[in-house]
């Protein structure tokens, strides 16, 4: 691995349960691709810090490269200049098993329950205790039912949960999530928005969350990345000041406020890449 | 219904059975041909060698074809030589087959096995390329190395088309094994049509194909047994009661 430990200031409130998130620096990534018609610049000097623990939300139009941001994150994707640098020293394992997709996210020739341990299973977890593992997470998720069924016997949203349970239960400090509910109807999404945001606070690890819904990355980070359109780069950092859970009344007003404005941000972004005037 | 009019035809004299015989005769002579004991030796004979070429090409195969799926180098270096010799009737080698190893059982199961590799080889390394590439991505994350990497993602990730190969082989070296006995064996099922023919003993022949076509529908029934249990997941759900 090329990328070197680097020791972040790491705050008071996220020092609390220190070793179960991780922190990285994502430092002047950037990252072209070639094609027939010529080179692609996907991503431009993408920059930003994220603190241990931290749930930092990625909005952007879509092609914007959040998701190549992520496998490269993740170390799927080799950037092609620039780094990510990791906290401590087993750093570059952070996001090991940590990834959750929005679609396919299961094998479909895995049980229920294997499916749930499989990150345990490739660390060389023996057979019954990546079992006993996965059984109590499914139990908890109320799938506890399911466990020796196979995904396409599930409904989506099922599904759905049994890919962020393969990364729960991996016990990654870092989990890198691409829209995970993007292809949900309404109330899964906020039944498992609510699942998410429960588990979280409790075993506070980083979260790094791609979606294309405003609304939902500002009820769930603790900030919001709003990236430009291609070439992918940050536009704006926005901090979200408000206590979990959000959306009630008295949250309102900047949520709609952080809402128009990242709308604002992201409706220029779309004009200038789709040439509307 | 039809085994019964076709029956009564004969019986009744309405036709010969000259080139058609009936099917209880057919039956006579299986009968027969069992208490002396040389179907048993035919059948073991075909069977053999039917198993043991489809096993070893099958296998070499499959083994050559997920390799190749996964390592495109290993995909560009070897497909022009397969792109050569896959259009090659198989049994065409058979001559060339019996110079390198013999007129023995080695030659034939051989030639067998030359026959099931190639659609099992083709059919598994379209199976690895058709994965989906998150699933390749979500295994990678989760730290996979090669070895488990084959065996809980390419594997059973191509076991659809792995079947499909496994089917063409199957029917392929069945049809390799009865050629070659036909051509170059004093035993099998294959040598039994020859010598019915040329001793024209009608009703063997018929007795023969018959044979011949029970095992191919096990043959068959056999690989959806396969299929069934070794991947379940394919089946559709049953309903719980």
């Amino acid at each position: 691995m090329k990328q070197r430990p680097v020791v972040l200031r790491v705050s008071a409130e996220a020092s609390d349960s220190a070793g179960s998130g991780a922190g990285f620096y994502c430092q002047e990534v950037c990252r072209f691709f070639e094609s027939d018609r010529g080179a692609v610049t996907a991503l431009d000097a993408v920059s930003f810090a994220v603190r241990p623990s931290e749930f930092v939300c990625i909005v952007g139009p879509s092609g914007c490269g959040k998701s190549t941001l992520l496998r490269i994150i993740a170390g799927l994707v080799e950037p092609s200049s620039g780094r990510i640098m990791f906290e401590g020293k087993d750093g570059a394992d952070s996001a090991r098993g940590g990834l959750v997709v929005q679609e396919n996210g299961t094998f479909p020739w895995m049980t229920v329950l294997d499916n749930v341990a499989f990150g345990l299973e490739m660390r060389g977890v023996a057979r019954k205790e990546r079992h006993a593992r996965a059984a109590e997470f499914l139990d908890r998720a109320g799938l506890g039912g399911f466990a020796r069924h196979y995904p396409h016997e599930l409904s989506v949203g099922m599904r759905q949960r049994v890919g962020i349970g393969r990364a729960f239960v991996a016990n990654a400090p870092l989990l890198l999530m691409d829209e995970p509910f993007g292809a949900l109807d309404a109330q899964t999404r906020w039944a498992l928005q609510s699942e998410l945001l429960r588990v979280w606070s409790m075993h506070r690890k980083t979260v790094v969350f791609v979606t294309h819904d405003i609304e939902e990355a500002i009820l769930l980070g603790d900030r919001v990345l709003v990236m430009t359109g291609r070439p992918g780069r940050i536009r704006e950092d926005i901090r979200v000041p408000l206590d979990r859970p959000r959306g009630a009344a008295r949250d309102q007003p900047l949520i709609g406020e952080i809402k128009s404005h990242v709308w604002n941000l992201l409706e220029e972004e779309v004009r200038s890449s789709l040439s509307i005037r | 219904m039809v085994l019964a009019v076709w029956e009564a035809a004969v019986r009744s004299g309405l036709y010969s059975g000259l080139f058609l015989p009936a099917p209880t005769a057919i039956l006579n002579v299986l009968a027969r041909e069992l208490a002396t004991g040389k179907l048993a030796t035919h059948l073991t004979a075909t069977l053999s060698r039917l198993g043991g070429g489809l096993a070893l090409g099958s296998a070499a195969g499959l083994l050559l074809g997920l390799s190749m799926g996964w390592s495109r180098r290993l995909r560009e270096a070897l497909n022009p030589v397969i792109a050569g010799i896959h259009p090659i009737p198989k049994i065409a080698l058979f001559p060339l087959l019996i110079v390198w190893l013999g007129v023995g059982e080695q030659s034939k199961v051989v030639a067998v096995a030359v026959g099931a590799f190639f659609p099992m080889l083709l059919n598994s390394m379209a199976g690895v390329r058709n994965i989906n590439p998150v699933h390749l991505e979500l295994a990678r994350n989760s730290g996979a190395g090669t070895g488990q990497l084959f065996r809980r993602v390419l594997l059973p990730g191509s076991i659809p088309m792995i079947l499909t190969g496994l089917r063409v082989s199957a029917n392929v070296a069945f049809l390799s094994t009865i050629g070659v006995e036909m051509v170059a064996a004093k035993s099998g099922l294959g040598s039994m049509l020859w010598l019915s023919w040329q001793l024209f003993r009608i009703d063997m022949l018929y007795a023969t194909l018959v044979l011949i076509a029970i095992i191919g529908i096990c043959l068959t029934a056999l690989i959806r047994w396969m299929g069934e249990r070794g991947a379940p997941w394919l089946t559709p759900s049953r309903e719980t009661a």
